[in-house]
């Protein structure tokens, strides 16, 4: 019995201290370039980490110029050593804003989309 | 269309737990004892055809929603209208390349050799072993759900493995309780005798338990992972919606208990108690259709572990034991005495069956468990628990800043300490936020500018500032509260700092941009001035120990210095705000400010330990960040109290 007991409470401590990154929405982490963010040099690629994996068949990302026009290599797809993160290549990008177009379906199926800019600045 | 989901959802999950109960309840409950009956009575059960047709009928629908759920994700997950997710594919599409569609197509084949084997088994009597087959079957068709539900999309794998396990638990338990009830009321409604539908009530409950059992601690494990706390339980829709689940399920549990303790012994006696005993077993399938129907929605919906949630209470409670008062200790202490009383009352009372004693006693334990409770209350905000949607940046921070300048700083003074021009002149002290700003939840600091503070002379700036503006405001007295804090953290790794460091991007030429909290590594920050600095960078760039020791080393300028032109690595290029905003984390504790500080930071964002001023030795400082970069904590927690004393 007290044995159990014991078994109960590491259980419901290890699931407490473990919710932390529990699942759900793929939710947008991280970015690179950083959301908003001004850089200095066209970075080769943007890379997008969600906060869970994504199905690599319906998550896409696109990047677009000021004037709408998308700039991105067309290569948009999920990182195979890490199916929490979109990426897709960009050729060498002049000084101007951008913006960063993404909608993702997550392994339990939910859609979230969303987008960011960030500026290259010369 | 999400109408349409929470419905076939939640007739995929009912039809599919009505197979699993059914032949749960053939192969283990109904199995021996009603056959015995059934030969020795000339009033034959015929639970098998009945079984058989009930069976189908579930399987049927179980296909049909499937078909539907899966039609119904293709058109959500590639966005276009049925027609079209049909014609070009998608549904085929979703099946070949999804881990739901994965799980689909596994349980299609599950769904066809279940249907075939009780086809098969459609003549022959009831016996344990053949059922037993197709009961395995049934069973992993069930619980393969958890695999395409929230749990599967874990990033953690031990996390997913434990989340899935539980899940499918939940799901089997679910099934078989509520799976079994249709085929109990038929039985206990065609019993061949009193004596055979005593026996089977008594071996259903005995299955019942096991599944409460089951239901109560996989759904702890379940909630744990997805409502994350109890704040988001009553926050949140998802885990109010859970609630009334919860609700729901005490209710059944209730009528469950009359009928194993008041119905089931009279059974065999009595054949008034086994139409009430039927009827009840109804009510409970009405309970368990409407919980089916909630898990329908709850699986859509955005769980409260990644909601901010919206307080409903005025109060929230705080068990931080070293904030109360000793009057309220004394009372704790009563309480906890009085309450070990009413239990003693209680168990004499059940002990002697003298509800008189015995209800008291339960009166007296609840108003005890609120007296007590209030002990711990503090005030509360809807927005107390939420989160800010306003990153905690460098940019945010210097934008928040510059209110704070404009609004906020005559009263509570440019470093934030309450020492503003006009504070004197105030009936009431401007608080220390400097000091202070760490131990409030950052949802109060938020309220707090927003809606002002009654019987204070602190104002309120919504809607002059909008919320975000309000929470940037709230960033910058987190980071300067964080520079308050880090003034007294040293070379000794300081496991128990709240000082956070704000994120901001810096680029080394001919590398993409990086982010201090991006990369989730240790990060040593080196702000310099020059040419104090130029031998101790130099010597940072020749020294491989720290890139060894896998720490991250950004060099930044402090405001008025020259960037190092030495070594490109130490080079990297950051907006003009990085160096104001940290020029704050380089103040000694005398708020002297340093020309040169150290500052390492886990891969959470949190200052763990500081260095001031230059190394006599570079080389064994190096040495002890590499140390102490190996002593960070694993996982950081940010503790805030949620009232302290002033």
């Amino acid at each position: 019995m007290k044995r159990s007991c014991a078994a109960v409470v590491l259980v419901a401590a290890f699931a407490w201290f473990a919710s932390a990154p529990a699942a759900a929405h793929a939710f947008l982490d991280h970015a690179v370039p950083a959301v908003g963010s001004t850089v200095h040099e066209s970075p080769q690629d943007i890379r997008l980490r969600f906060t869970e994996q994504l199905e690599p068949a319906f998550s896409h990302v696109q990047v677009a110029d000021a004037s709408g026009k998308e700039i991105d290599k067309g290569d948009s797809h999920v990182d195979a050593s890490n199916a929490s993160v979109l990426a897709v290549s960009v050729p060498a990008l002049p000084p101007g804003k951008y913006r960063v177009q993404w909608r993702v379906v997550s392994v339990d199926t939910h859609v979230t989309e969303g987008d960011f800019t960030f500026e290259i600045e010369p | 269309m999400e109408a349409a989901l929470v419905a076939t959802r939640a007739i995929h999950f009912g039809a599919s737990m009505l197979v699993f109960g059914e032949l749960l309840f053939v192969a283990f409950v109904a199995g021996s004892p009603w056959r015995h009956a059934a030969a020795a009575s000339t009033r034959t059960g015929g639970l098998d055809r009945h079984a058989f047709v009930f069976a189908i009928g579930a399987l049927a629908a179980s296909a049909l929603s499937g078909i539907g759920w899966v039609v119904l994700e293709a058109m959500q997950m590639a966005a276009m209208p049925v027609t079209e997710a049909i014609a070009n594919g998608t549904v085929v599409v979703v099946l070949e390349k999804t881990e739901f569609g994965h799980v689909f197509a596994l349980r299609a084949l599950l769904w066809l050799v279940l249907t075939v084997s009780l086809v098969a088994l459609r003549a022959e009597p009831l016996s344990r072993p053949r059922s037993g087959v197709a009961l395995l079957v049934a069973g992993a068709y069930l619980a393969m759900l958890a695999g395409a539900g929230h749990a599967a999309a874990a990033t953690d794998g031990v996390v997913r493995a434990v989340h899935v396990g539980a899940d499918a638990l939940h799901l089997l338990a679910a099934g078989g309780w509520l799976g079994a009830l249709p085929p109990l009321v038929y039985c206990l409604m065609h019993a061949p005798s009193p004596e055979a539908a005593a026996r089977v009530a008594g071996r259903f409950s005995v299955l019942g338990m096991a599944c409460v059992a089951a239901l109560i601690a996989s759904g702890i494990v379940n909630s744990l992972f997805l409502v994350g706390s109890f704040v988001a339980l009553f926050g949140t829709a998802y885990g109010q919606l859970l609630v009334i689940k919860l609700a729901l399920f005490a209710v059944m549990l209730a009528i469950a208990a009359t009928n194993r303790l008041q119905l089931a012994p009279r059974l065999a006696a009595d054949d008034g108690s086994r139409r009430l005993l039927a009827r009840n077993a109804l009510f409970e399938l009405v309970g368990g259709i409407a919980i089916v129907a909630i898990v329908g929605a709850l699986g859509t919906m955005v769980p409260g572990a990644h909601r901010s949630p919206r307080w409903p209470f005025d109060f929230a409670l705080d068990f931080t034991l070293a904030d109360l008062s000793s009057k309220a200790l004394g009372l704790g202490i009563a309480c906890i005495v009085l309450a070990l009383a009413a239990v003693a009352l209680i168990i004499t009372g059940m002990r002697r069956t003298a509800l008189q004693m015995s209800i008291p006693g339960c009166i007296a334990l609840v108003v005890l468990a609120a007296v007590s409770t209030s002990i711990f209350a503090v005030p509360a905000f809807p927005t107390t628990f939420a989160t800010s949607p306003v990153p905690y940046t460098v940019d945010t921070v210097s934008q928040g800043a510059a209110s704070f300048a404009q609004d906020c700083s005559g009263c509570h003074g440019a470093d934030a300490r309450g020492n503003g021009p006009i504070a004197a002149t105030l009936s009431k002290k401007p608080a220390n936020l400097a000091e202070h700003a760490l131990h409030h939840p950052e949802g109060n600091l938020f309220w707090w500018i927003a809606h002002g503070i009654a019987g204070s002379p602190m104002p309120s700036f919504s809607p002059q500032i909008g919320d975000d503006g309000i929470w940037k405001i709230v960033q910058y007295l987190v980071a300067r509260a964080s520079a308050e804090a880090a003034t007294s953290i040293g070379p000794r790794v300081d496991t128990a700092s709240m000082s956070r460091a704000p994120d901001f991007g810096y680029e080394i030429a001919g590398e993409n941009q990086r982010t201090l909290a991006g990369e989730r590594t240790p990060a040593l920050i080196v702000l310099y001035t020059l040419p104090q600095s130029d031998a101790r960078l130099s010597q940072l760039a020749s020294d491989h120990r720290l890139m060894h020791g896998k720490v991250r080393v950004i060099a930044i300028p402090l405001p008025g210095s020259h960037p190092f032109a030495g070594d490109a690595t130490l080079r990297a290029q950051v907006g003009a705000d990085v160096s104001k905003v940290y020029a704050m984390f380089a103040d000694a504790s005398d708020d002297r400010a340093s020309p040169h500080a150290e500052l390492l930071v886990d891969g959470s964002g949190i200052v763990r330990a500081r260095w001031l001023g230059i190394p006599t030795n570079g080389a064994d400082r190096d040495a002890a960040i590499v140390a102490a970069a190996q002593h960070l904590p694993a996982r950081s927690s940010m503790p805030a109290s949620m009232h302290h004393g002033h």
